[in-house]
């Protein structure tokens, strides 16, 4: 069964292969809806922008928001910076809220019972069990320039998944550490067992430039498929590729 | 010419011929002499920078071949390879073995072992898709929309 | 005509070498990736022409035959100042690959290749020896070191080829996990290696056990002139004609570390050779002090003049210590029934050598060129003077053998006296 929802600015996909009730699917939307309140840049009463605007003490903060900033936090430590909540001034949670809006649903789901079923928050992925017996969780990753391609397809199994690049909503992703756009890469895939840290990475990853895959994986474990202006894909760390696609091995460089 | 040039007279010609030749095979390119190439592995290296020897060879069952342990910069790097003929139709990069290398590796730039040329073609199931956060307006564009839509 | 077949041959043999090269090769349009490919086909096409290099000098009758020891000798310079070269582009290329890579600098970069590749170590050793006897033998430095530094320096290079072949096939993208590449790469090597040892080393054994050459008089010519007496036990297997050289080893302390070649002063008879050496200030000085029965190890016959022609006259211009080999061809070209004029150039009188030898053999006419430029006010090996002495110059067939200045005056002059066919031979050869 698939049902996709809108919100966020986006659409969110649900592929659900096991039954569960309609009353659960409402509630993993809900999630995603209020974080979309919470968090949201574009809407000016939204708890974040509130804070963001001096309007709202963080002790008066809601308990989610508290979480957000602090993990957001506690990542723009890790990446040096790389990784920010703060964007000119203003918060900015956008490259965190929505992998771990979409990490909470997923738990939720699970939590009610859901067994088998891939969450893709436009773009941003996760997935429990299997697509059907016997097979395991394929996902493919778009082209940054063609929305009709992909450049590869992965074995996923049960992980998550979130790519970050600056080809579709317009943004330039921006390293915090100098303020300036990152250019090394066209789009970075992360995969991670949590779509929170893989949503973060995917976008610190980006912003790191050179160095961001290789940070990513020290630590945090995670893999990373990084794709270059040039057109050269780098992997980084342990990933199963789907099979029956028709790759060419590159040699050395 | 007197004697004692003629010996720098033969190596700037030699190195003069080994220039044309490297960017002749640049521009020959091929790297798709590899995926017909004897199931020794494919030579892994780093990225974009300095071209690292691959050692040993490789051991294949069937299909699939674990490749040599290569050598990259960052220490050994082993690659598996499923062949199916002589076209290579899945590549996994396995963990370096070694701690120190892994670390190394870690550290610096990852490791490119595709090409862009790759093409999942349709005789791939995919399930869905992962992309840069599309607007509402993309998702209806987008491949996963189609895949939402047939599923 | 050999000359150009073997040329032909190493050239063929470099495009082997490409080719092997090629298929394995991968280069992207990165700088790291250029670099890196021309510093492994630079090293590649080093290599191979390190092994060109020592073969040429291995003393394989083929070459010794077809292209003479002198060319031959001169080649292997030309070529071993080109591998230096590319030995060094190598390693410039290889360094300057990994700093575009890690930018750290040169140092940092040179040593990072050691963290990549097996043998670097030996590897370095080796390229460090190479770079110091290419330096020793290089034009200006060699004339000032004795002659037992250069020849010792020099066969260090072999301890040193040893050491940076490892890390070839160890480390080279084209040989790893390629067995049939590494197994060609090993046999160039293997047979050059081989051909060494049989024919510089193994030969000049077996031969001395046939021959069992040992010094039987040392003769002093002149002040400065000796004359060493050689037998051998085997005339019948002797072939050596007049104004060949040989490498000549004497068994004895203060001699057995060099092989030097001396020019057959005589026309060799019942197993007998002579050589006639001037005192150059070297080894060529301590000849005196050989006693007979001294054994010898000799290598070759090289060179020397051929005659082209079985019959006409000739004209032997000898300089200084060059009367050796002049001496040995007068006397069988006046065998041969050839008329022969020579023309034996000195600075001093006391310097003449051989004059009663010459004065008892029949038709040959020797001309004495006695006294020192500046004193005499003139060049008498000059057109004109040589004319004045020799008016039927321009008939005969010419040899010449001297130092190289005056070789090359003499050339000059028989040129212009129309004297068409000229043989030279250098004394500071090799």
């Amino acid at each position: 069964m698939n049902l996709t929802h809108r919100t966020m600015g986006t659409v969110v996909s649900l592929d659900l292969r096991c039954a569960v009730s309609a009353e659960l699917v409402a509630a993993a939307f809900e999630i995603l809806d209020e974080a979309d309140a919470r968090f949201s840049t574009f809407r000016p009463e939204s708890e974040l922008s509130r804070l963001g605007r001096g309007e709202l003490e963080l002790e008066a903060a809601s308990p989610a928001l508290r979480e957000v900033l602090r993990l957001g936090d506690a990542f723009a430590r890790a990446s040096g910076g790389a990784f920010s909540v703060w964007r000119d001034e203003t918060l900015d949670a956008n490259g965190i809220v929505k992998g771990w809006a979409a990490q909470r649903a997923a738990e939720l789901l699970v939590a009610g019972g859901a067994t088998d079923f891939c969450l893709n928050a436009g773009g941003d992925l996760i997935t429990r069990g299997a697509p059907a017996p016997g097979l395991s969780w394929q996902a493919g990753i778009r082209d940054p320039e063609d929305a009709a391609r992909l450049l590869g397809v992965v074995a996923l199994g049960e992980g998550a998944m979130a790519t970050s690049g600056a080809y579709e909503r317009g943004g330039h992703i921006v390293d915090g550490r100098s303020g300036g756009a990152s250019d090394r890469w066209s789009s970075v895939t992360v995969l991670d067992a949590d779509l929170t840290v893989a949503d973060v990475l995917a976008t610190a990853v980006f912003a790191m430039g050179a160095e961001g895959p290789g940070w990513a994986h020290e630590e945090f474990g995670s893999a990373v498929i990084a794709l270059d202006a040039n057109g050269r894909l780098s992997v980084t760390g342990k990933v199963d590729w789907a099979a029956d696609q028709g790759f060419r091995v590159a040699s050395p460089c | 010419m007197s004697r004692r040039w003629q010996g720098t007279a033969l190596f700037a010609v030699i190195m003069a011929g080994v220039s044309a030749t490297v960017a002749g095979r640049m521009l020959v390119g091929g790297a798709a002499d590899h995926a017909a190439a004897s199931p020794a592995a494919p030579k892994g290296s780093s990225s974009g920078s300095s071209g690292d020897s691959s050692s040993g060879s490789g051991t294949s069952s069937g299909d699939t071949v674990t490749g040599a342990i290569e050598q990259t910069r960052f220490g050994p790097v082993q690659v598996s390879v499923t062949f199916s003929g002589s076209k290579i139709t899945a590549v996994t990069t396995l963990e370096a073995p070694s701690e120190r290398g892994r670390d190394q590796m870690l550290t610096e730039y990852a490791t490119p072992l595709l090409e862009k040329e790759v093409i999942a073609s349709q005789s791939a199931r995919v399930d869905t898709i992962s992309g840069a956060t599309y607007t509402s307006e993309g998702y209806l564009a987008s491949v996963q929309s189609a895949i939402d839509s047939h599923t | 005509m050999k000359r150009g077949l073997v040329t032909l041959l190493v050239v063929v043999g470099g495009l082997a070498v490409v080719a092997l090269w090629w298929p394995t090769a991968v280069v992207t349009a990165s700088g790291a990736a250029l670099t890196t490919a021309v510093a492994e086909l630079a090293g590649m096409v080093g290599s191979y022409l390190v092994c060109i290099q020592l073969l040429l000098v291995a003393r394989v009758p083929l070459l010794e035959r077809a292209i003479g020891l002198d060319r031959l000798v001169a080649w292997h310079k030309v070529v071993g100042t080109s591998t230096l070269f590319l030995v060094l582009a190598h390693v410039s290329f290889m360094t300057l690959s990994q700093w575009i890579s890690n930018g750290h600098g040169p140092i940092a970069a040179y040593l990072g290749l050691f963290g990549l590749y097996p043998d670097m170590l030996t590897a370095t050793i080796g390229t460090g020896i190479v770079l110091l006897a290419g330096l020793l033998s290089a034009q200006g430095l060699r004339r000032l070191l004795p002659y037992e530094v250069w020849y010792w320096t020099h066969v260090t290079t072999y301890v040193a080829i040893f050491l940076t072949f490892l890390h070839q096939v160890s480390a080279g993208p084209v040989f790893t996990g390629h067995p049939l590449a590494r197994g060609v790469w090993i046999a160039m090597y293997a047979a050059t290696g081989a051909s060494i040892l049989f024919w510089r080393i193994a030969m000049p054994v077996l031969r001395f056990a046939e021959h069992r050459f040992q010094v039987v008089a040392v003769v002093p010519e002149s002040p400065r002139m000796t004359s060493v007496w050689i037998r051998s036990r085997r005339p019948d297997l002797l072939e050596v004609r007049p104004g060949q050289f040989m490498l000549f080893r004497f068994l004895e302390w203060g001699h057995l570390l060099t092989a030097h070649p001396y020019s057959i002063s005589n026309v060799p008879a019942d197993g007998l050779i002579r050589i006639t050496v001037a005192d150059l200030g070297d080894h060529s000085g301590r000849l005196r002090e050989l006693r007979p029965g001294t054994k010898v190890l000799l290598e070759g016959p090289f060179g020397g003049f051929v005659g082209r022609r079985r019959s006409g006259a000739v004209l032997l211009v000898a300089g200084g210590a060059g009367i050796g080999p002049i001496r040995g061809l007068a006397e069988q070209f006046a065998r041969m029934g050839r008329s022969v004029v020579v023309l034996y150039r000195v600075s001093r009188r006391e310097d003449l050598a051989f004059y009663d030898e010459f004065t008892g053999l029949p038709d040959i006419s020797v001309i004495t060129l006695v006294g020192r430029r500046d004193e005499l006010g003139f060049d008498p090996l000059s057109a004109e003077s040589i004319g004045y002495y020799v008016p039927d110059a321009a008939q005969r067939e010419a040899f010449v053998c001297g130092p190289p200045a005056m070789i090359e005056r003499t050339a000059d002059s028989l040129g212009q006296l129309g004297v068409r066919r000229v043989q030279f031979e250098e004394l500071s050869f090799a």
